[in-house]
Parts: structure tokens; sequence; C-alpha cells
């Protein structure tokens, strides 16, 4: 439970270490309130993919999964909405078109096929909810900083200082605070990981039986701890696998 | 017909290279970068990007007219769902076609997912809706959109190499360093359209 809750919100941050789920954040989240709803409405429709995924949906194939996850996002979008109204009035009505677009949010196909579709139901219930908690983090960090350097406010209330610059309510400010905040937590999850990173070009073993790369693994493996295994592609840039 | 190719060509630029969608409004960003950081099917999604957006922006222009007596805001959020289905509907013939008839290898199916289910595809029709665009207007629209997600993923993909230096502090490696970039080039394109 330790390890899926400092992935979802650290380690894996789907925000900011795998940049999912930007659209809404870099063009509505001007303040810590828009934030808040946004992440609601996310969070709730990846709780429940999530979930039905594990119960029904994890043995169709793949491009059938994918329709019905969005058919499910459809789906939980409308009273999820009517949910931060009924929280928040006014609110949604500021997100424009970008309450439709939740519905495409990417963060419930990165949930249900990576994680939820593997593994038990209670895992991938835990994985759905920290994940979103750390989408929300985010967001709400983001948001926050925005509204303060934008309007001088924090939740709409009026803070003591003298300048604001509004600039830092475009997009173009988004992307540069979510530059420095996934900074951040990139250093700190440098700093807490306890996770053993081995980098293995298969290439590399396939041509010369690199005993090297294994022997580093096993040694590693021993010692105990959890890894993760980085493959490198074609072009030389390293992802999950 | 000339006035018509004028409206097409005129969304096209204007979406295109005064506005770029993707720096200026954010729609697509987090499938921009991804498929900047992975271009192995660059042309591929990027086809399937202009595909769906120009497919659903035909479809969508004749199911806007019927619903017009709802309020903005709520206008917003039941077209919103009329076309995230029309979109369901569409990806669903577009993969049994490249499944039964173009026998298309597994990757290039999950790809199409990702291009079908983006933010981008799914705000064109939104867009020429708020913007009361004609069906030509609607179709240059489409054809902008999806070729600013284009540029912007080539503009990003030729930064990859530049941000990626030793003397950067660790931290900011990586996705940080690249949402800074984008910020940058998003404030260049904000002013171009001011």
């Amino acid at each position: 439970m330790k390890e899926i809750f400092s992935n979802g919100v650290l380690h894996k941050n789907p925000l900011l270490m795998y940049a999912i789920g930007l659209c809404p954040i870099v063009a509505v989240t001007t303040t810590l309130r828009q934030a808040v709803a946004v992440s609601i409405v996310t969070s709730i429709i990846t709780i429940v993919v999530c979930m039905l995924t594990n119960l029904f949906i994890k043995k169709l194939t793949m491009w059938i999964r994918v329709a019905v996850y969005f058919g499910i996002a459809i789906c939980v979008l409308i009273p999820s909405v009517w949910l931060i109204d009924f929280i928040f009035p006014n609110v949604s009505s500021g997100l424009g078109i970008y309450v439709a677009l939740l519905s495409v949010n990417t963060l419930y196909l990165y949930r249900s096929e990576g994680f939820s579709r593997k593994n038990t139901f209670g895992k991938s219930v835990l994985d759905a909810l920290f994940t979103s908690l750390g989408y929300t983090l985010a967001a709400c960090i983001i948001g926050a900083i925005r509204e303060i350097l934008a309007n001088g406010t924090i939740w709409d209330k009026k803070l003591p200082f003298g300048t604001i610059i509004p600039a830092f309510s475009k997009p173009f400010g988004a992307f540069i605070i979510i530059g420095f905040v996934a900074a951040v937590f990139a250093a700190i999850s440098n700093f807490a990981s306890t996770q053993h990173y081995v980098t293995i070009d298969f290439d590399e073993i396939e041509d010369e039986a690199d005993n090297a790369a294994i022997n580093a693994l096993e040694k590693k493996m021993s010692n105990g701890g959890s890894f993760e295994v980085k493959v490198l592609s074609e072009e030389g840039t390293t992802y999950d696998e | 017909m000339m006035n018509s190719i004028l409206n097409m060509v005129i969304a096209v630029l204007g979406t295109l290279l005064i506005q770029n969608i993707v720096f200026y409004s954010g729609y697509g960003v987090s499938e921009m970068l991804r498929l900047a950081m992975r271009p192995k099917y660059f042309v591929f999604m990027s086809g399937m990007v202009i595909y769906f957006s120009v497919a659903l922006s035909m479809v969508s222009y004749f199911i806007e007219r019927k619903s017009t007596f709802l309020s903005r805001y709520d206008k917003i959020i039941v077209r919103g769902v009329e076309y995230a289905l029309i979109l369901l509907v569409l990806y669903i013939i577009t993969v049994l076609v490249m499944k039964y008839v173009f026998r298309a290898e597994q990757q290039k199916i999950k790809r199409t997912s990702i291009a079908a289910f983006n933010s981008l595809v799914l705000a064109v029709p939104l867009l020429n809706d708020e913007s009361r665009f004609s069906f030509s207007a609607s179709i240059g629209n489409a054809i902008g959109c999806a070729l600013a997600f284009v540029v912007a993923s080539v503009l990003v993909s030729t930064a990859l190499v530049s941000i990626d230096n030793e003397s950067m502090p660790k931290a900011f490696k990586g996705l940080p360093a690249l949402f800074i970039f984008v910020g940058i080039l998003s404030l260049a394109f904000m002013g171009f359209s001011s």
C-alpha cells in the first residue's frame, strides 16, 4: 500500500512525471477552486473506470477495452459535473468547453491499461485513488500558485501582495509553473526514492551477452527492494515497459 | 465554391500559424509531448489526428444544427457528449476497417486509440460550434488544429536534443525542462496572435 501511495503521489505522479491530463490544467486551472473542480471530475472518472475495468472489462481485447473506457467516461462525466455544480456553484461554467473535454482525459486510460487490468480489485482501487490524489495534489499546487501570482488571491480571498502578474493565468505561465513544480517533485522523488533503477540495453545483451548488466541486476535483487526495468527504445529514449 | 475554399484556407492558416491551438490553448498537449518523445509512429499518429479531427468535424456539423434550445453552458456539455459518442462510433468503424481490411498491426491499432481519444480531436467540433463556422470553415479549422498538433510535435522533438545537457540541474532534466521550453514556445505563439 505504501508503494502504491508513493508511486501515485510522488514517484509516478501522472501530471508531473508523465505529462498526463495536462490540457485542462494548462488552460483553465487559473484558480485553486477551478483546480479542485477539475481534479474532482477527473478523479471520479478515473476511479469508476478503473473499478469497472478490474471487475468486467479486463478480458476484452485492447481496442474494445479502450472504447469501453471512453464510453464509461462519457457516462460518468455528466453526474460528476452536476456534483461540481452542487459543491461549487458557477465554477464549472467558467471551465467552458474544457468541461466536455474531461471525458478524454488520458489518466483513466493510463491507469486502467497500466495497472487495474493486471492487479487485484483492492490494489486497483487503491492505485486509482492514490493516482487521482497525486493528480489532485499537483493540480491544486499549480492552481494555487497561478491564482496567487496572477490575481493576488487564494480561494478568492485577497492576499496582502502589492504585485500581481496576470500573465501567469495564460497557458505559457502554466507551462513554466508546471516545469518548476515538476522539478521540485523530481528532486523530492530522487531524494526519497527507495527503488533501484537498472537500465538495460537489450540490443547490447543480445550482441555480447552482457553479463555485467545481468550480474548487476542479480546483485541488486539479492539486496531486496523493488525494481523498475527501463527499456531503451530504438531512438535511445527510455520508457517504462 | 471559391468563397468556401477561401474560408477553409483562412481557417487553416489562422489556427495553424496565428493561433497555434496546442500552445495557445493547451488542446492535445499531453499527446503532443508523448509523440515528440517517441517519434517512431510520428507520421501514422499525425495522419490519424488529422483524419479524426476532419471526420468528426464533418459529421458533427450536421448534428449541431438541431439542439439550439439549451443555455450556452448546458449546450457545451450536451454537445460534448454528443460529439464524444460520434467519436466513439468513428473510432470503432476505423479500427474495424484497419483490422479486417488493412490487417493493421496491434501497435498501430493502439496508436489509433491515442490519436482518437485526445482533447484536441474532441475540441475541434466544439470550437466550430462556438465560432459558428460554416461547413468549409469547420473543415479548415479541423485541418488547421491537426496541423498545429503536428507542428508542435516537430518543434518540441527538435528541442529534446538541446535540453539534454550536463550543466542542467538534475531535477530539471527531462520533463521539467521540456515543460519550461513549451512554456517559452507558447509565449512566442501568443505574441503572434496578439
